[in-house]
């Protein structure tokens, strides 16, 4: 783009006049929402105007991939780790506790302690009033959703990538707002944590699970009134890792239901007043190739006739007038 | 929605009206609302809007609503609607918002974001016609400040 040499002069498209910077902040702010916040902060440089606006962003993305690649590369884990942290501590004191977060995103694979990370959901959680948490991290051991944030009233998108870490949940369970929950590469130890989790979310509407390992469960037990929509979709595990699970779905309002995973032992759908679309794709344990099965828009909303859909391995039945 | 077609009445805030097929307005979620809440006498004033803007934003509304068109058209459409001087970027980026279009306000602050991807500041300065209006002190502060960035 050409800076024209004409004498700035009010027009609506009159060339030269610095129009992007008179927006107002949360339009900016949501123009600069996909980028990192480091490069947010770098714009500080460009003007008086811009020296200040990341210092109010709601959109918080810290990712140590970005930061490695972009910035110093030459230095070794412990440098890039003392710095990231450093970074992050001093953009959450420069934003102050007044601003409400939209969205704070956190990936740092394995190079901080549990503490650090307890500090960063507290403050963002009990401070901020987060809505949306991505964390996406590896301890190497078990992780317990910190109370903060399963109490976190303002929480209503929370994604955890836990690269195949287990996950476990405190003797409290709140999630008052929750509509979206997704988990990625977690391991799921105990058959009552999805129920127990779903319990206490009164709101929400979908259920996310992917890449996860049920270790030695028998159950996976999905029963909610909220739910609109569950997808299980597993590419990395071992076709025989679920082979002595069943997975129960029984959620009233379900419309959407999604299954691209190894074969479970069974797949038991109750109460499927509200379906739209299913969706199951058996990753077959046999042959690499996989058995399709595209239940699509089978049982539309209004045939009340199916209240149970149950799919085995070896045959499938759709079982019907059963309560009805 | 009704089969048959309604059509409404725009003025925008230079006085300019435009009659648009209702179900075309309706992509903006501002007129939705109104329309919705039954509070559309005869004419939708927006006092945001000036004429020549609303009417690139209603190009943009009638290509997307266009039967039968492809994705592959439709993405060309875009390219070339949102290479525009950073001005008119401006005008529509408020527009956008104020007629609260999602899918064109990402649109076109996602056109924002890769101006500004990849420049050194002064490439950026450029692109929009910012002036530094920091004295040499304060851009040596910020440049401290920014130390890890710079190195």
């Amino acid at each position: 783009m050409e800076v024209s040499t004409k004498k700035p002069k009010i027009s609506s498209t009159g060339t030269g006049i610095d129009r992007i910077s008179s927006l107002p902040d949360d339009v900016l702010h949501n123009i600069l929402s996909s980028l990192f916040i480091f490069d947010v902060v770098q714009l500080s440089v460009l003007s008086k105007r811009w020296r200040y606006v990341w210092t109010t962003m709601p959109y918080l993305h810290f990712d140590i991939d970005k930061f490695y690649s972009q910035r110093i590369q030459r230095y070794c884990d412990f440098v890039i780790a003392r710095r990231f942290k450093d970074f992050i501590n001093w953009v959450l004191i420069s934003q102050g506790d007044t601003n409400k977060l939209v969205q704070f995103l956190l990936c740092f694979d394995n190079l901080f302690d549990e503490a650090t990370i307890l500090r960063w959901i507290n403050h963002v959680t009990t401070r901020r009033n987060v809505q949306e948490l991505v964390l996406k991290f590896r301890l190497r051991k078990p992780f317990e959703l910190p109370y903060c944030l399963v109490t976190c009233q303002s929480l209503q998108v929370l994604k955890l990538h836990l690269s195949g870490d287990v996950l476990k949940l405190p003797n409290s369970v709140g999630f008052r707002q929750l509509k979206l929950l997704h988990l990625e590469q977690v391991q799921l130890s105990d058959k009552h944590l999805i129920s127990c989790l779903l319990s206490k979310c009164d709101f929400l509407k979908t259920l996310i699970l992917e890449d996860f390992t049920v270790g030695d469960m028998t159950l996976v037990d999905i029963a909610s009134m909220s739910l609109i929509s569950v997808t299980l979709r597993n590419n990395i595990s071992k076709v025989e890792c679920h082979g002595n699970c069943e997975i129960r779905i029984s959620c009233l309002n379900l419309k959407v239901l999604k299954y691209n995973a190894p074969v479970p032992k069974d797949i038991v759908v109750e109460n499927l007043f509200s379906i739209e679309v299913v969706r199951i794709n058996l990753i077959d344990s046999g042959s690499i190739k996989e058995r399709s099965i595209m239940l699509h828009e089978v049982i539309k909303k209004g045939h009340h006739s199916t209240s149970v859909l149950k799919l085995c391995m070896t045959s499938i039945s759709v079982k019907s007038s059963l309560y009805v | 929605m009704s089969s048959s077609t309604k059509f409404l009445t725009l003025k925008t805030c230079d006085d300019k009206k435009f009659v648009l097929d209702e179900a075309i307005a309706v992509r903006s979620q501002t007129i939705k609302n109104m329309v919705e809440d039954d509070c559309v006498s005869n004419v939708i004033p927006l006092p945001n809007v000036d004429s020549k803007t609303m009417t690139k934003v209603i190009e943009y509304w009638k290509k997307h609503s266009e039967e039968g068109i492809s994705k592959d058209m439709l993405m060309d459409f875009d390219k070339a609607f949102v290479k525009v001087h950073h001005s008119i970027l401006h005008a529509l980026i408020l527009a956008a918002n104020f007629l609260n279009d999602k899918e064109m306000l990402d649109m076109m602050c996602q056109e924002v974001v890769d101006r500004i991807k990849g420049k050194t500041p002064e490439e950026i300065r450029k692109e929009f016609d910012i002036k530094n209006d920091f004295t040499p002190e304060e851009e040596e502060e910020i440049r401290k400040e920014n130390a890890w960035a710079f190195e």
